[in-house]
């Protein structure tokens, strides 16, 4: 009995010697290959309490929990009940907040694939606006050095508000202009310096539009005067901002943003309100020296990436609209700058001949 | 009536327990071939070193173990039956008890499961209270309560149903000299009145004085039995009573008792073991019952006295 | 006999309260509760918030329930059978099924209590959040009319052939409450092939049997998502069967969009006839159902096995039993026959044909008991009806509880208490 006892113990202290050195060999291979998700952890000291239980309690089931939630989020998009989707989504991305790929899905399914199967245009509203509030709130929060949230962010801003894909993008219009506006003043243009000097203004500004003054002014020196009621003028804000924390990866599309953005905003980006709750969006060609830094910018760092059709492109487009709009000088400075950088045979014979090529016909 | 009192309450034949490993291999016999049985009205007792199967034995009599071999006859019954269990009480060498519970709730749900009546049960969870020495104690819980108190509580809950059949498993374990006397004087007060205790111990010089009939076991099997001065007598031997006489005396005496027996005589002064020599000590010491009712001579409930 | 049982019973509450097991796992639901309220987001408004949190707080308090009563189960024979307490108790005039039940029903005790608390603060909840809005509000009005409310529901049969115009379905009405004011819903959704189409304009008519017109509205409607139509309860007939009728008319342009209606749910007439209090009582009823059931499974499995095991063994079946469904999906010996044939190889192998019939088996013998889920109907203000909930009693508690009542007992007739752990 008692030599049975002690073989029994033999054996097990055999095997507990055994796993613990199989333990050290693949201690070393498994940490290597952790290495990356483990060096993005590493802010956890400053993270907030969310993330650090996340991260280092749940450990490896985080995943699977994500996982499950997701498939909860699936099913009730399917059976058409949304309700839960914002709360499943916040989880979702606390779950795995340093994963831009998550949030951007997200925010994404709740201002794109939701919101259009709400009838009341009030509604769609709402789920576009918990898009934005995912990325900007929340995605900025967690993942402040990923230029991908930022560059999603913009996008929102730049297509989904901005764009005329939406049936209903005329009232996201109206309804971000009255947003602005309660913020900062009916023009949209506020006065930095006062702004800044406000704390309290400031505060609100940022929990109701997630603008920071004095970004907001750097960015209106370097491309302005903007008017922000306009939604790609956010667009431009938060690229610039991607723009400041990307590296070369994450540039090129905030790049591209910021001088896309802007082209729009040359041929609509001055808002005026109309008749009763309607708003009219007007060129403004004050913003050609911007676009054209926004685009030169981007020729500088990338030549061969379609930046260049892209800058030719807006040149003959803004050619054309100045001239209509009686501002020769300012439409033959474009026309100097596409000939000069992008000669082609219809720019060959000069100004007049390109806008009598091009132009607008007499009595048209 | 006489009849009944003299008649067999257990009878165990060829009582065997074999415990296996998981693989149905046998491990240990615990008891072998076992025979015994016990009558009304006698205090039995199992007698043996510690694991010489005297619990195990119990245990198979009450139902917690299946015999491996052997018949087991209780009361005109088997043991596990409801109808059994309804008229035995049955102390374990470790009182298990529900920690949470105080003595009266304890007391009160052992006889919930006896289906007494919540008068009859508050009555007799009184009487038991004060007869075990418990009654101060009565809403502590039994989790604070030191092992000597916790094994007077299995007694008083043995005691609920006033049984037919007591079996008490190393009843005066845990107590100390002045419990064991109580326990000894309350169990030879039960038998006076007609109860029959079956009682398990190793230490011999527990049970000697209370016990009729007892066997006594080793590895599992059956030893010696009998009546216990049957079993204890010398019968070349005997010794006279006499008060302290003066030398010149007893000198004369045992010239005489020499001269005509023709034998070895020896001359020594009894003396009280160490038990009655504590008890009395304590009992001076207390001064009568109210000071320490440990120190007094149990009082037995109502309704155990028949 | 119940005195037997209400004494084990009444111990075994009562060594749930003094162990402190009834203070924890109440505060422990208070926390998850209060945690909910305090931190859930809806859709951006009140009434979706409360629905979320109805849901959230009706799941979460029978998975915590659930769990912490398993626990508590397993352990009530368990541990005792281990410290030997038990022993002093099968001495006792008491039989088997006594035992089990006692300690079933002192589990079920706790459940009660925890569940009416829990009942309570979900009431409480509900309350504040209707007075936190303004009546007569859309926002104000979907709390009172599509969440706090006990709506019976009936969905349409389809009548004539596909492509039929105007489409048509008929229906019985619920039975309406004396006097009922407000509005029934008539929800109805479009099968969308894109996202964003053009608005549907149609009109919508219900007719008795007599052919008399009951009701009808012109509409406005999104081809995704659910789309409602607001009746007023006067201009129904309670328990009559009804005709329904929608047909598309031409936009502003002259064009009609020819939307087909979804299959699953095409349309669907809630009518309101009781209130959240007693619906959350039915709902919190069909909870019990479950828990008691998840109680029995822990009492018997304590009969069998040590603490531990049994809690594994037990928490493994309810796993499995929840996984069933995407089990059988994944395993279904058609789907592993279609996938090998596709595949080129040959046809499953013995583990998967195995463990399809397994999975299947498991499915087929437990889904009875994932039937009466309370799901997210009080969220959804549908009513639960008594009959689904004394039908849940009957298959949860008698039906599956009793096996595991005479199973347990048959475990516990035949078990040696005092054999060496």
């Amino acid at each position: 009995m008692s030599r049975d006892g002690n073989r029994s113990e033999v054996v097990i202290l055999s095997a507990g010697v055994a796993l613990l050195v199989l333990a050290g060999v693949f201690h070393k291979p498994l940490l290597k290959a952790r290495m990356p998700s483990v060096s993005d952890q590493e802010g956890l000291s400053g993270a907030p309490p969310v993330v650090v239980f996340t991260t280092v309690v749940l450990g490896g089931f985080r995943g699977i929990i994500a996982d499950a939630l997701w498939l909860r989020a699936s099913y009730l998009q399917d059976e058409g009940r949304f309700l839960e989707l914002v709360q499943l989504a916040d989880w979702i991305t606390k779950l795995e907040p340093h994963t831009s790929d998550i949030w951007v899905f997200h925010a994404w399914n709740l201002a794109y694939n939701i919101s259009v199967m709400m009838p009341l245009p009030e509604d769609r509203w709402r789920w576009v606006q918990q898009g934005l509030h995912l990325l900007r709130d929340e995605g900025v929060r967690y993942n402040p050095s990923d230029p991908r949230i930022y560059q999603e962010l913009g996008w929102l801003f730049q297509h989904k508000l901005g764009g005329e894909s939406d049936r209903l993008h005329a009232y996201y219009k109206i309804q971000w202009a009255h947003l602005v506006a309660d913020q900062l003043g009916r023009n949209g243009r506020p006065d930095y310096d006062e702004l800044s000097r406000d704390p309290a203004r400031t505060l609100a500004l940022h929990q109701a539009l997630g603008l920071d003054p004095a970004r907001m002014q750097v960015v209106d020196a370097l491309y302005g005067p903007l008017d922000w009621r306009v939604p790609q003028s956010h667009a431009v804000y938060w690229a610039y901002r991607g723009l400041q924390v990307a590296g070369s990866d994450g540039y090129l599309p905030c790049s591209r943003m910021i001088y896309q953005s802007m082209a729009e905003l040359f041929v609509k980006g001055r808002l005026t309100w109309g008749p009763g709750d309607t708003i009219t969006m007007l060129a403004d060609a004050r913003l050609l020296p911007g676009v054209m830094r926004a685009y030169e910018d981007a020729l500088s760092r990338y030549e061969g990436v379609g930046v260049r059709e892209s800058y030719a492109n807006f040149l003959v487009g803004a050619t054309l609209m100045l001239h209509a709009r009686g501002d020769s000088r300012r439409s033959r400075n474009c026309f100097d700058r596409l000939h000069g950088a992008y000669p082609t045979p219809q720019t060959a014979d000069g100004y007049e001949a390109f806008i009598a090529a091009y132009g607008p016909r007499p009595g048209a | 009536m006489q009849e009944k009192a003299n008649s067999t309450i257990l009878e165990v034949v060829q009582l065997t327990k074999v415990f296996c490993d998981f693989w149905r291999r046998p491990k240990v016999r615990a008891v072998d071939g076992l025979n015994l049985s016990v009558r009304r009205g006698e205090i039995f007792g199992l007698l043996g070193p510690n694991g010489s199967g005297k619990s195990t034995t119990i245990k198979l009599l009450l139902g917690l173990l299946h015999p491996t071999e052997g018949s087991i006859r209780l009361m005109e019954g088997r043991p596990g039956d409801v109808a059994v269990h309804r008229r035995i009480g049955y102390l374990p060498e470790v009182s298990h008890l529900y920690r949470y519970l105080t003595p009266r709730e304890t007391l009160l749900f052992y006889g919930r499961l006896f289906d007494l009546s919540a008068r009859e049960r508050r009555a007799r969870t009184d009487q038991l209270l004060e007869m075990t020495g418990l009654t101060a104690a009565a809403d502590r819980a039994v989790g604070e309560f030191s092992k000597g108190m916790a094994r007077r509580l299995g007694l008083a809950q043995a005691l609920l149903n006033a049984p037919e059949l007591l079996i008490l498993d190393e009843p005066t374990s845990g107590l100390d000299p002045m419990g064991c006397r109580q326990v000894k004087e309350m169990l030879r007060a039960l038998a006076d009145q007609g109860t029959t205790i079956l009682l398990t111990s190793h230490l011999l010089a527990d049970v000697e004085h209370i016990c009729d009939r007892v066997v006594i076991m080793y590895n599992g099997k059956p030893r010696a039995a009998g009546n216990l001065r049957d079993l204890l007598a010398t019968p070349d031997r005997m010794t006279l009573d006499l008060p302290v006489l003066d030398a010149a005396t007893t000198r004369r005496l045992l010239q005489t008792i020499r001269e005509t027996c023709d034998c070895e005589a020896e001359l020594s002064r009894p003396s009280m073991n160490l038990e009655e020599f504590f008890v009395r000590v304590v009992r001076e010491a207390t001064n009568g019952a109210s000071a320490a009712p440990e120190a007094a001579t149990p009082r037995m409930a109502a309704f155990l006295e028949k | 006999m119940y005195n037997r049982i209400f004494g084990i019973a009444g111990l075994m509450f009562r060594q749930a309260v003094r162990s402190r097991f009834v203070v924890s796992l109440f505060c422990l639901l208070l926390t998850v509760l209060v945690g909910f309220t305090l931190t859930i987001q809806g859709d951006g408004t009140a009434s979706g918030r409360l629905q979320v949190l109805l849901s959230y707080a009706m799941g979460a308090v029978g998975s915590v329930l659930g769990m912490a009563t398993l626990w508590l189960a397993c352990g009530s024979l368990a541990t005792e059978i281990e410290s030997r307490r038990i022993h002093l108790v099968v001495v006792k005039p008491v039989r088997v099924i006594e035992l089990w039940l006692g300690k079933w029903m002192g589990i079920l005790a706790v459940v009660l209590l925890q569940l009416v608390a829990a009942g309570l603060f979900m009431w409480a909840a509900a309350r504040i959040g209707e007075h936190r809005t303004v009546a007569g509000t859309p926002d104000g009005i979907a709390v009172r009319e599509e969440v706090l409310v006990a709506r019976e529901w009936v969905e349409g049969r389809r009548l004539g052939p596909p492509g039929d115009r105007p489409v048509r379905w008929s229906l019985s009405c619920p039975e309406l409450p004396e006097g009922a004011t407000g509005m029934a819903t008539l929800s109805y959704r479009f099968l969308s092939a894109w996202r964003d189409q053009p608005p549907v304009i149609g009109h919508w008519m219900l007719r008795g049997e007599d052919g008399r017109i009951w009701f009808e509205s012109d509409c406005t409607a999104n081809q995704d998502g659910v789309n409602r139509l607001k009746i007023p309860l006067a201009q129904l007939r309670g328990g009559e069967p009804v005709e329904l009728l929608f047909e598309e008319r031409p936009n502003a342009a002259g064009q009609v969009t020819g939307a087909t209606f979804h299959p699953e749910r095409e349309v669907e007439l809630l009518v309101p006839t009781g209130g959240f209090g007693a619906n959350l009582m039915r709902a919190l009823l069909l909870l019990f159902c479950h828990v008691a059931l998840l109680a029995a499974l822990g009492v018997t499995a304590g009969t069998l096995f040590t603490f531990p095991v049994a809690v594994f063994a037990s928490l493994a079946l309810v796993v499995a039993t929840l996984l069933a469904q995407f089990f059988v999906f994944s395993t279904a010996p058609e789907r592993v026959a279609h996938e090998h044939h596709h595949g080129g190889e040959e046809g499953p192998s013995w583990i998967e044909r195995v463990g399809a019939h397994a999975s299947e088996t498991v499915r087929m013998a437990m889904a009875p008991t994932l039937r009466y889920r309370v799901g997210l109907r009080l969220a959804e203000g549908r009513r639960i009806p008594w009959r689904e909930v004394q039908a849940a009693a009957a298959v949860l508690i008698l039906g599956y509880g009793g096996v595991l009542c005479l199973a347990g007992c048959l475990v516990l007739r035949r078990r040696e208490w005092a054999l060496p752990v």
